[in-house]
C-alpha cells in the first residue's frame, strides 16, 4: 500500500509564546487604498481648462465653478473638500497620469499588473509589497480589512480582519489544534493560518484601542470601518507594517454622476477623519496611505450618463512625512490611444517606487529602476 | 463439478452485489460533487454495477430532476409610481425589498438542501459562478430566481442554447449594462464580460472583436417595464460587422454561433469545470481531450461533466483534497451529510457570507476566484466557528448521525469515510459526537 496521510488529531499542545519586545517602535504603516472598478479619474482631478473635457462629456463634466482648484488647470471633484484642505496643509499629494505601456482594460488582468507591479507580459507569483525586506520581527505583518490580498498575496504572516473583537473571541476554534503537515498544499496552508490566527490573537487582545471609540467617528460606510480598524491597529502599537482597505463600486458605466460623487465623498471624509485621530495618537508621521486602482476611464462619457474601462489614473498619497503637491503631468486629452483612452505621463512603478524607497526605506527590485517622484519629505 | 454450480449460483444471486460500485468510489464521486453526501444519492450509486454505471444514472437523474422549490412571485413599484410615493412609502417599500432579498437567498440554501439531487444543485452553483450577476444592481431581485430557474433547465442541459438564452436574460443584461447598449452609443460592457468570462478567455480576441461584438447585441434590451427581454430593431445596429475573422450582419446570435466555432470555448468552460471538480491545477492534455467531446457532442454539458467523472485524473486519489470546498458548500454539505434537522436558514446565509460567499452577491463580474482566496484568518475562522455551533448542547440533537451506522453501532472510520477526503487516524475520545466534530474540524475537511 502507498504511503497516506495519516494525519495524527487532537494533540493539544500550548501555543508557542512570544516576546513583548521584539516588536518596532516608530513603526513605518503602508495603508493601500484599493479603489475597486476603476476610478474616473478625469473627474477626480479635474482638467477644467481644457475645452475637450467639456465637449467630450457633455452631461458628466463638472460645472467649473464647482470644482476645488488646485492650479490654473486642474482641480478636484467638490466632493473631495476635506481632501483639498489636506492638501492645502501641505499634506496630501496628487499624482498625475499613473499608468504602463500596453494597458489593458480587463478588471481582474490590470489590478493584477498593478497588485504586483509588472508590465503587461509579466506574470509575478506575488504581490509587490511581500518581495520587500521586512521590518524586525512582527507578530503580525499586513493586515486586509477588505478585498483581495492584492499587494499583500503571498506576504507571511498576514491576515484578514473584518473586527478585532471578533477576531480575538473566534480565535479559540483554532486554539491548540495542532496538525501534521502533509502533501497537500491546502492543507499545509490552513495549518499556516491556524498558527497566524493564534499569534494574532495574543497580540489583538493586549491592543490599547480594541474597545476605544474614536473621538472622531468615522463615516458608517465600508470604508469608514475599515478605516476604524485601521485606526485601531495604527494607534494601539500593533506592529503591522502594511495594511490594505478596499473601497469598491467605482465600475461606473451608467449614471457615474451620483456615485462618483457618493463615493468620493465617502473616501474623502474617511481619510481626513483617520487623519484627525491619528494626529491625537501621535501616529500621522507614521504612516502613509495611497490610492491604487485598476485603470481610469475613458475620455469621452459613454450615452448612459457613464464611462468605459479606460488607461492612465490619478492617485493620492497622504500621511505626516507627505511633501504635498501635485506630481507628474496631466496626460493629453488631444492624443488619445486608438481605444479614446488617455496616455499615461508616469509609470505607476515609479509611484511604487518613492512609496518603498522614501517611506519604507526599501529596496523593491520589481519597481526600483523606476524614476522617484518626491512625494515623501526627506 | 457440484462446487462450480454453487459458485454459479452464488454469483447470480448475489451478483448485484459482488459486482457493484464500492463504497469508496462513491463516497470519493460524491464529495467532489460538493454538495455533502445523502443516503439516497450514495444508495444509488453503491447499487450501480460499475462505476460508469454509477455516473451515468447521477447524470441523468439530476439533468430529470426538477429541484427548486416554490417562491413568492413579486415585482415592486418602480418608475414613475415609485417616485410618486412619499418619503415613508418609499423607505417601506425598500426594506420589504431587503427582506424579499435575503428571503431569495434563504430560497436558494433551502432548494439545496432539500435537493435529492446534489449535482444538479452543484451544476446551477456552478453557472452561477459563470454567468453572475450580483443583486444590488437589480431592481427587481424576482429577475434572480427567474435567472436561477433558467440556470437550472440548463444545468447539465446545451451549452449553445444556454448561451442564446443568457443573451436574453433580464437579470444578465441589467447587470452588464446591455438594456443600454444602442447603435448610436454601443456599450462594451456585455461583449467583453461575455468574451473574457463566459466563452473564450483573455488572450483569444481583441478590443476590435469587443466593438463589433457590442455593435451585435446593441438593441437587446428589456421591456419598460424591466421585466422582459425586448429586441430593439431600430437601437440595433445592422451594420456590417467584422468580428473573430467573420464579416457580415451579424446579430448577437449568429455572433454566439461564430464564438463557439472556436475551440477555446470548449477549453475554457473545461477548466473551469476541471477547478470546480477534480483540482486546481488543469492537466492541459487530458483537459483537450474533455473539450473536444464537449465540442463533439454540440456542447452538450451532461456530456463533458460523465467524462469528468469517467476521467482517470478524476477518479485518482492523488486528487482527493485538492480543492477548497465554498462556503456554500461546507454549509449545505455538512448539514447535508449530518442530516441536520431545521437549521435556520438565515444563519446558513449569514455564515456563507461571513465566509466571503454572500449568495447572489459575487464580489464582482468574475465570481468567487475559490482555491486560495477562499482561506485567510478571518474565512477559516468563521469555518470553524460554523462547526463548533452545530456540536453545541442546543444544536447537537438535531444530528443525525444514521448514516455512520454500520453494524447495529457508530462508526468513526465509517464517518471518516464519508465525510474526510484524506484517510485520518482519530484519536477515539469515548463519545461518538466528539470524534466526529474532530473529523470536521481537520483542516482536510475544507477540502474536496
Amino acid at each position: 500500500m502507498k504511503r497516506r496521510d495519516f494525519l495524527k488529531y487532537a494533540v493539544t499542545l500550548p501555543v508557542l509564546g512570544y516576546t513583548k519586545d521584539i516588536r518596532p517602535k516608530g513603526n513605518s504603516v503602508l495603508v493601500m487604498v484599493e479603489l475597486s472598478g476603476g476610478n474616473d479619474g478625469l473627474n477626480t482631478l479635474i482638467p477644467y481648462s481644457e475645452p475637450l473635457y467639456y465637449s467630450l462629456r457633455p452631461s458628466i463634466a463638472i460645472p467649473t465653478k464647482d470644482i476645488l482648484k488646485i492650479s490654473k488647470s486642474v482641480g478636484l471633484h467638490p466632493s473631495l473638500k476635506e481632501m483639498f484642505d489636506i492638501y492645502n496643509k501641505g499634506e496630501l499629494a496628487i499624482v498625475q497620469g499613473l499608468g504602463y505601456p500596453h494597458p489593458i482594460l480587463s478588471h481582474f488582468r490590470s489590478i493584477e499588473i498593478w497588485n504586483r507591479a509588472e508590465s503587461y507580459n509579466d506574470y509575478f507569483p506575488n504581490g509587490w509589497l511581500s518581495t520587500l525586506r521586512p521590518f524586525g520581527h512582527n507578530i503580525i505583518k499586513g493586515v486586509v480589512t477588505g478585498g483581495s490580498f492584492g499587494p499583500l498575496e503571498g506576504m507571511m504572516d498576514t491576515i484578514m480582519l473584518n473586527s478585532i473583537d471578533r477576531f480575538v473571541s473566534w480565535a479559540r476554534v483554532s486554539e491548540g489544534r495542532v496538525y501534521m503537515q502533509s502533501n497537500k498544499p491546502f492543507i499545509d496552508k490552513i495549518i499556516s493560518i491556524d498558527r497566524d490566527i493564534q499569534m494574532s490573537a495574543k497580540l489583538l487582545k493586549e491592543n490599547r484601542f480594541k474597545n476605544s471609540k474614536p473621538k472622531y467617528p468615522f463615516p458608517k460606510s465600508q470604508i469608514g470601518r475599515e478605516f476604524e480598524i485601521v485606526w485601531k491597529i495604527v494607534c494601539g502599537d500593533s506592529g503591522v507594517s502594511y495594511i490594505k482597505v478596499l473601497q469598491g463600486g467605482y465600475d461606473t458605466h451608467i449614471n457615474q454622476k451620483p456615485i462618483q460623487k457618493r463615493l468620493l465623498s465617502d473616501l474623502s471624509k474617511s481619510i481626513s477623519i483617520l487623519r484627525k485621530n491619528l494626529i491625537l495618537c501621535r501616529k500621522w508621521s507614521d504612516i502613509l496611505v495611497a490610492t491604487y486602482s485598476e485603470f481610469g476611464r475613458r475620455v469621452e462619457q459613454n450615452a448612459n450618463g457613464g464611462t468605459d474601462h479606460g488607461t492612465a489614473n490619478v492617485h493620492f498619497v497622504t500621511g505626516g512625512r507627505v511633501k504635498g503637491g501635485l506630481y507628474g503631468k496631466y496626460p493629453s486629452l488631444k492624443h488619445l490611444d486608438k481605444n479614446g483612452n488617455l496616455i499615461y505621463t508616469t509609470d505607476f512603478r515609479s509611484y511604487y517606487n518613492t512609496i518603498a524607497k522614501d517611506f519604507l526605506h526599501r529596496h523593491s527590485h520589481r519597481v526600483a529602476k523606476f524614476e522617484k517622484l518626491g512625494f515623501i519629505k526627506s | 463439478m457440484k462446487q462450480l454450480i454453487l459458485k454459479i449460483l452464488f454469483i447470480l444471486i448475489f451478483g448485484n452485489t459482488l459486482f457493484a460500485t464500492s463504497f469508496s468510489e462513491c463516497t470519493h464521486l460524491l464529495q467532489k460533487i460538493g454538495m455533502g453526501i445523502d443516503e439516497f444519492s450514495l444508495n444509488r450509486c453503491t447499487k450501480a454495477p460499475n462505476y460508469t454505471q454509477s455516473v451515468k444514472r447521477l447524470v441523468t437523474y439530476s439533468n430529470r430532476y426538477k429541484t427548486a422549490l416554490p417562491f413568492l412571485q413579486k415585482y415592486f413599484n418602480l418608475g414613475k409610481s415609485y417616485r410618486a410615493l412619499s418619503a415613508t412609502d418609499k423607505i417601506k417599500l425598500n426594506k420589504e425589498k431587503g427582506k424579499y432579498r435575503f428571503r431569495l437567498k434563504e430560497w436558494w440554501i433551502e432548494s439545496m438542501l432539500s435537493s435529492k439531487a446534489p449535482l444538479k444543485e452543484a451544476m446551477v452553483l456552478f453557472w452561477s459562478n459563470h454567468f453572475t450577476t450580483k443583486i444590488g444592481k437589480i431592481q427587481q431581485p424576482y429577475l434572480l430566481y427567474r435567472q436561477n430557474m433558467l440556470f437550472r433547465e440548463y444545468a447539465l442541459g446545451n451549452y449553445r442554447e444556454f448561451l442564446h438564452k443568457i443573451i436574453q436574460d433580464p437579470a444578465m443584461l441589467i447587470f452588464l449594462d446591455n438594456r443600454v447598449n444602442r447603435k448610436k452609443h454601443p456599450n462594451e460592457n456585455f461583449a467583453r464580460e461575455i468574451l473574457e468570462l463566459f466563452t473564450l478567455g483573455v488572450g483569444n480576441y481583441t478590443q476590435k472583436d469587443i466593438v463589433e461584438f457590442s455593435r451585435a447585441l446593441s438593441g437587446y434590451g428589456l421591456d419598460r417595464n424591466m421585466t422582459k427581454f425586448k429586441f430593439y430593431r431600430k437601437r440595433h445596429d445592422n451594420g456590417i460587422k467584422n468580428f473573430l475573422g467573420y464579416e457580415g450582419m451579424l446579430n448577437a446570435h449568429q455572433a454566439i454561433d461564430i464564438i463557439l466555432q472556436k475551440k477555446a470555448v470548449s477549453v475554457f468552460v473545461v477548466k473551469k469545470l476541471w477547478r470546480y471538480f477534480i483540482s486546481d491545477t488543469p492537466y492541459m492534455p487530458e483537459v483537450n481531450r474533455l473539450a473536444k467531446i464537449f465540442r463533439d457532442s454540440n456542447y452538450n454539458i451532461s456530456s463533458v461533466v460523465e467524462a469528468i467523472f469517467l476521467s482517470p485524473y478524476f477518479k485518482d486519489k492523488s486528487n482527493s483534497a485538492t480543492i477548497v470546498k465554498s462556503p456554500i458548500e461546507l454549509i449545505v454539505g455538512t448539514l447535508r451529510t449530518l442530516k441536520y434537522r431545521g437549521y435556520p436558514l438565515k444563519k446558513a446565509v449569514i455564515f456563507s457570507s461571513m465566509m466571503g460567499q454572500n449568495p447572489f452577491n459575487p464580489p464582482n463580474v468574475r465570481g468567487w476566484v475559490g482555491g486560495k482566496e477562499w482561506l485567510n484568518s478571518h474565512t477559516l475562522m468563521a469555518r470553524r466557528i460554523f462547526i463548533d455551533q452545530l456540536f453545541l448542547k442546543n444544536s447537537i440533537n438535531s444530528i443525525d448521525n444514521s448514516l455512520f451506522l454500520s453494524r447495529g453501532g457508530l462508526n468513526i472510520d465509517k464517518a471518516v469515510k464519508i465525510l474526510s477526503p484524506i484517510e485520518l487516524k482519530v484519536v477515539p475520545f469515548g463519545n461518538f459526537n466528539k470524534s466526529l466534530k474532530s473529523v470536521l474540524m481537520h483542516p482536510a475537511y475544507q477540502l474536496k
